[in-house]
């Protein structure tokens, strides 16, 4: 009896297919992959604005006065920002406001700044995009601010995300 | 004489072996390449309602802002009535005439819709962002409540 085992051509056939299937497997796997990380970063790249406009359209609504720029000018360190809203306290009459430097955005006070969006050392980090972005007191009431979040992927393999915010601030007097 | 022995059939698979092993293969491949895009197309869909919830979430924050600003009377004089809010800049008092969307024009994909309505003493706005996906409508909705009352 003659035990043959696989011809060389019957092993060339097998590897050509298993090489043809394999690499669209992972293709397919790899864009999934690529897709869910995307759309994860997404979601936490709102969770972070999200947070971000709430925090700013609260305390203004419950601490500010008056939008005052001109006068709190002075009184804040803005770090040589020129994108800035300034707000006049309701019960200390001090300064505060929000700043936004560097592609940083900072909380700023007479004591200090802090940083709401930005900060490097964490395991998400975002920053402020420089597209659409505008502080702008319209009057002492009346304040409008717009900005874009994106995320900055440490792969070009990620695409970064992007997110808008824009609402008005209105100071009941 | 001894006869041949009758070639041994163990020398190869058999025809039912390969059909088998084919079967398998392919439903699993099939399988795992079904599942792969539903789950694609399930991620796609969750991407666009995210942006959705957005464009909602910011007319329900300038729709306050307006009750706010303008007064409720404003809010309450448009009853009965759809606005289009395809625009993606807001103003500070720039109200769209009343009427339903005609198309997805926002962002070239969205179509951004509030319905007021009156609700008992409240007035009842209906925020709804839609977009077209796989040739089916999907939308994320908000609704919101004012009441004559300053809060």
């Amino acid at each position: 009896m003659k035990r043959r085992g696989f011809t060389l051509i019957e092993m060339m056939i097998t590897v050509a297919i298993v090489g043809l299937v394999l690499p669209v497997l992972f293709g397919i796997i790899f864009s999934l992959v690529r897709l869910q990380v995307q759309v994860n970063q997404l979601q936490r790249l709102k969770e972070t604005g999200d947070y971000v406009s709430n925090q700013i359209l609260n305390t203004v609504r419950q601490e500010a006065i008056s939008v005052a720029n001109e006068e709190c000018f002075d009184k804040v360190e803005l770090g040589g920002s020129t994108t800035y809203l300034l707000f006049e306290n309701k019960t200390d009459t001090t300064c505060f406001g929000y700043y936004v430097n560097d592609s940083k955005l900072y909380a700023v006070d007479e004591v200090g700044s802090k940083t709401l969006v930005g900060e490097d050392d964490t395991d998400f980090p975002v920053e402020i995009s420089s597209d659409g972005l505008t502080m702008t007191e319209i009057n002492d009431y009346l304040a409008k601010i717009s900005f874009t979040i994106v995320t900055t992927p440490e792969t070009s393999f990620l695409k970064p995300q992007s997110l808008s915010y824009q609402f008005y601030l209105y100071l009941r007097h | 004489m001894k006869m041949k022995t009758a070639p041994s059939n163990k020398q190869g698979f058999s025809l039912i072996e390969i059909l088998v092993f084919v079967s398998v293969f392919s439903v699993a491949l099939v399988a795992l390449i079904g599942s792969a895009s539903y789950s694609a197309l399930i991620l796609s869909n969750l991407r666009y309602k995210t942006y959705a919830t957005r464009y909602s979430e910011e007319l329900a924050e300038w729709l306050s802002f307006q009750r706010n600003y303008q007064g409720y009377s404003v809010i309450e004089a448009k009853q009965g009535n759809s606005y289009c809010f395809n625009d993606s800049s807001i103003d500070v008092d720039n109200w769209p005439s009343a009427g339903a969307c005609t198309g997805f024009t926002l962002n070239d994909f969205y179509k951004r819709q509030a319905v007021i309505e009156a609700s008992g003493t409240k007035n009842k706005i209906t925020i709804t962002t839609s977009y077209q996906f796989l040739n089916t409508e999907k939308q994320s909705s908000i609704v919101i409540y004012f009441n004559p009352y300053s809060l």
